[in-house]
């Protein structure tokens, strides 16, 4: 009936059978949205939205299901991308097989990280990732060349253009990037939505629930966190190559740098963190308010576009602390019974 | 009686969300029905106004605001029948992918004839490439990254410097300033944040150092955010370098500042300081000005052209930057004030808002005159790339408590007579 009673595990048989028809929809609204505008920014910012929605849906992979807090994903991100732009500038590999490869590379380096760091609870486990993020921001930073790759420091990477070539990952217009990464977002919720019905997800849920219960009940915590670990940070990399191909540019401060992982882990926790919709939610709302008021307020009225986000993210923690798909969905769900009631 | 609340709360609670989500859904497509009605010319400009780089983005702007201002009251544009100048501006908030959206906002939204902007080079390379598919100008203010007018563009314009002109400069006034007095340094030392800014800078002193016949004897790189440079200041003073040329942002330039006076280290030939902290009003609020003295100071501006120039324009915005900002024109201001005289010179020879004729005018710029050279140049002319040939830094020396410039000759006032070398501290006055 009201937020505070629902249970913390949400396998609830609303989500299990509307869920893939109810994405199915969604997907099938946004493949049309080119259909009804070809307007330029519009397009643009609403690869901005699937872009966050993809990196928050990465993101919640592991910290929803597990209930820990990563705030160091955007190292993934950069290392996605600078691993796909330099197999493209250094061997002119395709950034299709550049961004695996990163992917992989995230994966390997999130197995290094999570090994020793999933002993760790709570805020012990929030500042280690911190930590490595910030490591590896700062050696990048710092770093020109590596085993003879031009990494170019806190310069940044460019990528050349080729002109139109599907190979390259580069198009003359906006619409191919939209659909790649509305593939890729659906991809991730789907992803998602067969892991919550795996063994996988109930592995994580029961480590949620109570890491020393399942433990005891023979669920191995470390092997089942290394191993969402690992998809997430595959998939947080496929987004980070898929930004570096879209701006054609990347430097270690935007692309791994804390704020991208503040905004991933936000976007979630806003929407709504361990369930496979949320994230989604999150940057349906957040991006748009970011981009509305930085427009008509951020010329004018400098810095007030952040405080009203602010008092924004401060009102859905405040009022909506589970995220804010589970108020839409009772919203839904006591609209649809006061229609046909029972 | 608990339960009626709990319902009440969540009746509140979807209330105040549909509340939220129409008025968020409102402006989000109000936006897109907005359309500029235009009797007025509207330029953009792209600039850091949040976060890390918020002082000098708000600087630029308001440097570009008192250019507009006075356009508009000596009669807008005239070739254009008096159409008045109207500049919108886009937080970039220092990101690439931000900087990007608000181009594509700016563009497609305000229907702007030109851009300006926007400082941080990571958010101008990618920015102006938008403005190139659009083919819509962009007049570069501040960013430096050399391969910005470097790509063949054709809608892009560079007024300042680019990257490796800096150190080049602190060479030059090395050599004109031994030439000048026949006393040459033979050595220089060079200590910079360890960062992208203060390597390169370095790479390339040691680079134009060597060509002109000077040696290296100190190379030293320190974390940003210390809090001493005790280890430092002792290689300085094991080193001796005759000159040192040092390149650190505000808090680690005041620290660095205030211990060589305390240790009164001296330096014969002084500290050459490449901008960073020494470029920053505030920073002159925090040091006794004992600790500045003699300082050697190369920024991309002339900091006493209001000694210098007579034009009137100049002299109006050095005044409204202290009623607006609290302290002098700076060099961000400078620039903000100088991107958008460029803009109008072009649209005064271009009669037009037109973004292809207005390019032609952009390419055709040759201003010698007007308050288009408020940073201290001597004339804006762009070359093929886009680059103005003739951009240059001043490099100035704080002499009995101002600073006046001292390089290149044609900068420097009448009457100005740099010290050289620098007397030691116990020459100095009131030590």
């Amino acid at each position: 009936m009201t937020v505070s009673t629902i249970p913390l595990d949400r396998t609830a048989p609303v989500g299990f059978s509307k869920g893939p028809a109810l994405a199915l929809i969604v997907l099938l609204l946004a493949a049309g949205l080119p259909l009804v505008t070809q307007d330029s920014f519009f397009i643009h910012s609403a690869i901005m939205v699937l872009f966050f929605a993809y990196m928050a849906t990465a993101w919640n992979f592991l910290c929803g299901y597990v209930g820990q807090l990563s705030l160091g994903h955007a190292m993934f991100s950069g290392m996605g991308g600078y691993v796909s732009v330099l197999l493209f500038t250094t061997f002119g590999l395709s950034p299709w097989l550049g961004m695996i490869v990163g992917g992989l590379a995230a994966a390997a380096l999130s197995v290094v990280i999570g090994y020793p760091t999933f002993r760790l609870k709570g805020p012990y486990f929030t500042l280690t990732t911190i930590a490595f993020a910030e490591i590896v921001r700062i050696w990048v930073e710092n770093t020109d060349t590596f085993l003879g790759f031009h990494i170019k420091g806190a310069e940044g990477l460019v990528v050349p253009m080729v002109g139109e070539s599907f190979a390259a990952f580069q198009f003359g217009g906006k619409i191919p990037y939209y659909y790649i990464i509305l593939g890729m977002l659906a991809l991730a919720i789907l992803a998602t939505l067969i892991m919550e019905r795996s063994k996988l997800g109930y592995c994580l849920k029961a480590i949620r629930g109570d890491r020393d219960a399942a433990e005891a009940l023979g669920i191995s915590p470390t092997r089942y966190t290394l191993t969402a670990f690992a998809i997430s940070a595959f998939m947080t990399a496929l987004g980070g190559s898929f930004y570096a191909q879209f701006f054609r540019y990347i430097n270690p401060e935007r692309n791994m740098g804390t704020e991208l992982s503040i905004d991933m882990a936000l976007m979630s926790i806003i929407g709504g963190q361990g369930t496979a919709f949320g994230p989604l939610i999150g940057a349906l709302i957040l991006t748009p308010l970011a981009e509305v008021t930085r427009g008509y307020l951020g010329g004018t009225f400098l810095g007030l576009h952040l405080v009203i986000y602010g008092i924004v993210l401060m009102l859905a923690v405040l009022y909506f602390p589970k995220g804010v798909l589970e108020p839409l969905k009772n919203l839904a769900v006591g609209l649809f019974r006061r229609r046909n009631p029972a | 009686m608990s339960n009626h609340r709990l319902q009440r709360t969540t009746a509140n609670k979807s209330n105040l969300l549909t509340g939220a989500l129409t008025f968020g859904a409102l402006t989000f497509y109000a936006s897109f029905a907005f359309a500029q009605a235009a009797p007025t010319v509207t330029i953009g400009c792209v600039l850091p106004l949040s976060g890390g780089s918020a002082s000098v983005g708000s600087q630029t702007k308001v440097g570009a605001e008192i250019a507009v201002d006075q356009i508009n009251r000596e009669g807008g544009i005239k070739s254009m029948g008096g159409a008045k100048l109207n500049v919108v501006f886009g937080d970039s908030q220092s990101k690439a992918d931000i900087g990007v959206t608000e181009t594509e906002r700016l563009v497609t939204r305000e229907n702007v004839a030109a851009l300006c902007g926007a400082f941080n080079s990571a958010v101008t390379f990618p920015a102006t490439e938008v403005a190139e598919r659009y083919k819509t100008p962009w007049v570069v203010v501040g960013a430096v990254k050399d391969e910005i007018t470097e790509r063949n563009f054709k809608y892009v314009f560079r007024i300042n410097n680019k990257a490796n002109y800096d150190a080049r400069e602190q060479v030059d006034a090395i050599d004109l300033l031994s030439k000048e007095t026949g006393k040459k340094p033979k050595t220089l030392g060079v200590i910079y944040e360890g960062t992208d800014w203060g390597r390169s800078h370095a790479a390339n002193i040691k680079k134009f150092a060597s060509e002109r016949g000077y040696s290296v004897v100190l190379d030293e790189a320190a974390p940003p955010n210390q809090v001493d440079f005790s280890n430092q200041l002792l290689k300085v003073r094991s080193t001796k370098p005759e000159a040192l040329i040092v390149a650190f942002y505000t808090p680690d330039h005041l620290i660095l500042s205030r211990q060589l006076m305390e240790q009164r280290l001296d330096v014969p030939f002084g500290i050459h300081s490449v901008g960073g902290g020494t470029e920053d009003p505030a920073f002159y609020k925090a040091v006794p000005p004992r600790a500045v003295g003699y300082y050697f100071v190369q920024e991309d501006f002339q900091i006493d052209i209001t000694e210098v120039t007579k034009d009137p324009m100049i002299l109006e915005a050095d005044k409204r930057s202290k009623e607006v900002l609290g302290y002098p024109m700076s060099a961000y201001t400078a620039q903000g004030l100088s991107g958008v005289y460029v803009i109008k010179d072009a649209l005064e020879r271009a009669g037009s808002a037109d973004r292809t004729k207005l390019r032609d005018a952009l390419a055709a710029t040759d201003i010698k005159s007007g308050p288009a050279l408020a940073t201290g140049y001597q004339q804006i002319k762009f070359d093929e790339q886009g680059q103005n040939t003739h951009a240059h830094g001043a490099i100035s020396q704080n002499i009995e408590g101002k600073r006046r410039t001292v390089w290149p000759a044609e900068n420097r006032a009448p009457g100005v007579k740099p010290s050289w070398p620098v007397p030691t501290w116990s020459e100095r006055p009131n030590s």
